[in-house]
């Protein structure tokens, strides 16, 4: 029963993978699985950061407009400004921190609920973009930055490595931390951690400037893989992580979850637009078969997470703690 | 001592109300004492084809002496939003609206209002299948992508592997241009389509189709694709997969970023639809219309095929 309710998400993962490759003999080869992976790695990045927002209790609504705001910033500063990669990367991490910054800080501070500042924030960057680039795409950039992007270490390609690393380093954060583990106290019951001694307000900023700062390592990844950055890149992405974050096993409602199953959730979405592609699903069908994919992807994973946490919870453990 | 949130609730205001000013003392604004007053829409500002339309229209604008307020959607192809600007621009009572309709039939209601308010409509490069407009300038959409395909498939000799990256599912546009390319591949018996898929007119959507597509076939000859986004997102597929020597693409649009790749020997050929002409018509063509002249009901605009040999001359 445990091991069922905790790889759920898993067995869905290899169900799909399994249906796919009986209907393509290419799906499973070496070349495509790297091609899927390195295509999940962006929202991946995004997806962790969505992750640790949604298990306080919050969503981040603006991380496709930080990307895009920040890759847009680095652009100019790397291209048209003619300054060193280093500082680029550097002002885009901090765009990243300070959007991030503003969104925490209403949340906690001035209690905007998350939905609502985050999708101001949303039109506020993607504006700014606007008004820097005014609707003209930056290209072509130098064969270092573009490394982030398209070149590989140790055999891996740079935004798998980039990807795996982010990956590691939550998951390190969310088992071994205070912090991690104050994230879950927070998105549970905010106020019982307010009372045990958590700075509450404190661990709400810090996700949010977390979130920020990986949507805009996203949107450096993106650009360089890309070869060139404009203002209206990364619209889909604060849905498609949302659903990377469902299809992994972490509710909205916040307070349990984790970043190990969003990575299977972003797998998941790229595996299907994949699919369709080398299936060669006509052009119309596309959006509604990955739409309907989704919904059941996420009824499923919340229905059996629904069902196993009972079952968990009356056989197993029954001192009521969190699962 | 100020508590330091109220601090940094302040310092957000400061910037935001900043940012505002910024953005409408850079906006357009009506000065007074013009002769006609026009809005002219176009589609979205996520590619530079709609810039260079702005710049054509604004320059009419200019060289005739009337107010021009140029819009576009913040949600890329958004009919709703241009409904809206048309309203808007009903309502400052403008002499003409110049659309570019993201949706043939959707922008019919704000075609028909205007209709009623006694305001001249003129939609260049996509028409409208309702409503009473004066005039629709542009290029024949299939005819260029015939030129263009035909061309692409001399190239690699009239035989070989051929995929298609095709634009929005819907867009007008995107028919068209397929079109082009379908009778122009109907005339080679040597050419087999491999696949035709969507990459939605965006560069990134064209990287990724490439990437899955390049998966499964290893024989590509020719990508011809809907437009110049699409063909540079293919582009850099083919090239990190290390098959672009192999692999000619073509676009439609001839953007800047095009052309420097048909001049660094990366795309093989574009079409230029002179987007500033169109717009530039456009405005042309409604104050002529307000001045009583009679106006042709299409006005057809030559768009020749860029390759390597003519790419200087375009390029500036």
């Amino acid at each position: 029963m445990k091991f069922l309710k905790h790889h759920s998400r898993t067995l869905i993962l290899l169900a799909l993978c399994t249906l796919i490759s009986f209907l393509s003999p290419h799906f499973l080869q070496k070349d495509n699985i790297i091609n899927i992976l390195r295509q999940a790695a962006i929202l991946n990045i995004l997806g962790v950061g969505m992750t640790i927002v949604i298990i306080t209790g919050g969503i981040d609504l603006s991380n496709g407009a930080v990307l895009a705001l920040s890759s847009c910033i680095a652009a100019i500063l790397l291209k048209d400004a003619g300054l060193p990669m280093p500082i680029g990367i550097i002002a885009a991490l901090m765009i990243g921190c300070g959007c991030g910054l503003i969104n925490g800080t209403m949340v906690a501070r001035v209690a905007i609920p998350p939905f609502i500042i985050t999708y101001a924030m949303m039109f506020f960057t993607r504006g700014l973009a606007f008004l820097f680039l005014r609707g003209k795409i930056i290209y072509g950039f130098t064969p270092e930055f573009r490394f982030i992007g398209t070149g590989s270490l140790g055999g891996v390609s740079m935004p798998i490595v980039i990807s795996a690393a982010v990956t590691i380093i939550f998951l390190f954060i969310q088992k071994y931390t205070p912090f991690g583990s104050e994230i879950y106290a927070v998105g549970a019951d905010e106020e019982a951690s307010m009372l045990s001694g958590i700075r509450t307000k404190s661990v709400v900023i810090r996700v949010y400037i977390l979130s920020g700062i990986l949507s805009a390592l996203g949107g450096i990844v993106y650009m360089a893989r890309l070869n060139a950055s404009e203002p209206v890149i990364g619209e889909a992405f604060p849905l498609d992580a949302i659903a990377a974050v469902l299809i992994g096993g972490t509710p909205l409602s916040g307070g349990e979850g984790g970043v190990g199953g969003t990575v299977i959730g972003a797998l998941v979405i790229t595996i299907i637009i994949n699919a369709m592609n080398l299936l060669g699903i006509s052009s119309l069908l596309q959006t509604f078969i990955l739409g309907a994919l989704i919904i059941i992807m996420i009824s499923v994973q919340s229905h059996s997470g629904r069902l196993f946490s009972w079952a968990h919870f009356f056989l197993v453990n029954r001192n009521g703690a969190r699962p | 001592m100020i508590p330091r949130y109220k601090m940094v609730a302040f310092l957000v205001a400061v910037f935001m109300i900043m940012g505002l000013i910024l953005t409408f003392a850079t906006g357009p604004t009506f000065a007074a004492e013009k002769k006609y007053k026009m809005i002219f829409i176009v589609k979205s500002l996520d590619n530079p084809f709609w810039d260079r339309m702005r710049a054509g229209a604004e320059k009419a604008g200019e060289d005739l002496g009337i107010e021009i307020k140029t819009l576009a959607p913040i949600k890329p192809y958004n009919v709703e939003e241009q409904l809206r600007f048309m309203e808007d621009g009903i309502t400052q009572n403008v002499d003409a609206i110049c659309v570019v309709p993201a949706d043939s039939k959707g922008i019919v209601p704000g075609i028909e209002k205007a209709n009623k308010a006694g305001i001249v409509v003129v939609t260049p490069n996509s028409r409208a299948y309702g409503g009473s407009v004066a005039t629709w300038t542009g290029a024949q959409n299939r005819d260029v992508g015939y030129d263009i395909a035909k061309f692409g498939l001399k190239t690699i000799g009239g035989k070989g592997n051929v995929i298609i990256l095709e634009g929005t599912p819907g867009n007008q546009t995107a028919i068209d241009r397929k079109k082009g390319f379908d009778d122009a591949i109907a005339e080679f018996s040597g050419i087999k389509v491999l696949a035709s898929q969507t990459a939605k007119y965006s560069r990134v959507e064209g990287m990724r189709v490439m990437e899955n597509l390049v998966q499964r076939f290893p024989d590509v000859d020719l990508v011809i694709a809907c437009n110049d986004e699409m063909a540079l997102g293919a582009i850099e597929a083919l090239d990190a997969a290390g098959r672009l020597s192999k692999t000619k693409v073509t676009g439609f649009d001839a953007n800047n970023d095009a052309l420097k790749s048909i001049s660094e020997g990366k795309m093989l050929a574009t079409g230029d639809q002179r987007p500033d002409a169109q717009g530039y018509w456009g405005v042309v063509a409604a104050y002529a219309y307000l001045e009583g002249m009679p106006v042709p009901k299409d006005i057809f605009l030559p768009a020749p095929v860029i390759d390597k040999s003519n790419v200087a001359k375009h390029l500036n």
